[in-house]
């Protein structure tokens, strides 16, 4: 549900930036780890959105902004699609830090 | 051809959520967002939190949910500004459901505004809604894995609430378990382990509201604000 109400925001934000006379090909998005977005809930809750509307076809992509991981005891810090992961040194409590950004990139259009 | 946009996806729900939150901040209010799963409490807490502060301060309260007004009608006889938000197939608030509940209430009389988000622990986080404090509600319940499975929610909240702690002895919560979880997230905002039932642990939440609004008043009235909006 959360996915589909985005899909709607996005749906509508798109329809804005395609150029009358074009046809919408793909759709760049950039989506932080905060957001709690799984992006393949995302790129089907698009697919049924714009089905049986103008911009029926086109394609999402998304470049996913992984937490950002930091070991409170070794301070090795990296990144990790999941939050809750041990560090290598065996620390099984990381601090995560993730970005909230949820961004219309771009458009390609025909 | 590529058009480059470089625009936030809920653009709209965040510029209404700015007059929102521009509206509040000019009316001295205290807001906050109550997100909490179905049964965790939020009611329940609200009923006692106002209970506690009627006649002390000016309250308000938004309640959504997808049907009834049965949670507005529990409030209301400790609060004679309550407003049922239905949100019909929706799972969470969003900003406009806020600014036309706020056209229903007289913000000039209020010190704090409640908004009871639909029972949700995903949705709701990535919609602003003009609030000061996003406040994450869990209740042992629920298990002690929940900050775990709902990060976001934990990251994004001004202050946690975990309820039902009278029921401990009866259910299978590792409280070091969830604390350990919520600091990894979140190291700073204060964790309120309460009973809204039997009514421990209360005191250091009402103490921490009336501090934030009397913050909130005090930076009001440096800017010079009329109380109407």
């Amino acid at each position: 549900m959360h996915e589909l109400s985005i899909a709607d925001s996005l749906m509508e934000q798109v329809r804005r930036h395609t150029p009358g006379g074009k046809r919408l090909q793909t759709v760049r998005l950039r989506i932080g780890a905060k957001q709690g977005i799984d992006p393949e809930s995302l790129k089907m809750a698009w697919e049924v959105t714009v089905a049986r509307t103008a911009l029926a076809g086109a394609k999402l992509e998304v470049e996913y902004l992984p937490w950002q991981l930091t070991c409170p005891q070794c301070q090795r810090k990296w990144e990790s699609p999941e939050v809750f992961v041990e560090c290598q040194c065996g620390c099984a409590t990381p601090l995560a830090e993730g970005s909230g950004e949820l961004t219309l990139l771009s458009l390609d259009v025909e | 051809m590529q058009i480059s946009v470089v625009e936030n996806v809920l653009k709209l729900n965040d510029e209404m959520a700015g007059l929102n939150r521009e509206s509040l901040r000019k009316a001295g209010i205290f807001s906050l967002n109550l997100i909490g799963a179905p049964g965790c409490g939020k009611t329940a807490l609200l009923e006692a939190t106002l209970q506690r502060l009627a006649g002390k301060r000016r309250l308000a309260v938004m309640v959504g949910d997808l049907a009834t007004a049965r949670d507005a009608e529990r409030m209301a006889q400790w609060c004679d500004q309550v407003v049922q938000i239905n949100t019909g197939r929706g799972c969470h608030l969003e900003a406009h459901h806020v600014r036309q509940a706020m056209g229903r209430m007289d913000l000039s009389r209020v010190d704090i505004l409640f908004i009871e988000n639909v029972g949700n622990l995903i949705c709701p986080v990535g919609f602003d809604l003009g609030q000061q404090v996003k406040v994450g509600m869990f209740s042992v319940t629920e298990g002690d894995d929940k900050p775990a499975k709902h990060p976001y929610i934990v990251a994004e909240s001004e202050a946690l609430i975990l309820n039902k702690i009278d029921l401990l002895p009866y259910v299978p919560f590792k409280m070091d378990v969830f604390q350990r979880d919520v600091r990894q997230l979140n190291t700073h905002s204060p964790l309120f382990e309460l009973s809204v039932i039997k009514g421990n642990g209360m005191d250091g939440w009402i103490h921490w509201l009336l501090a934030q609004q009397a913050a909130t008043a005090a930076r009001a009235s440096e800017g010079g604000a009329s109380a109407k909006v």
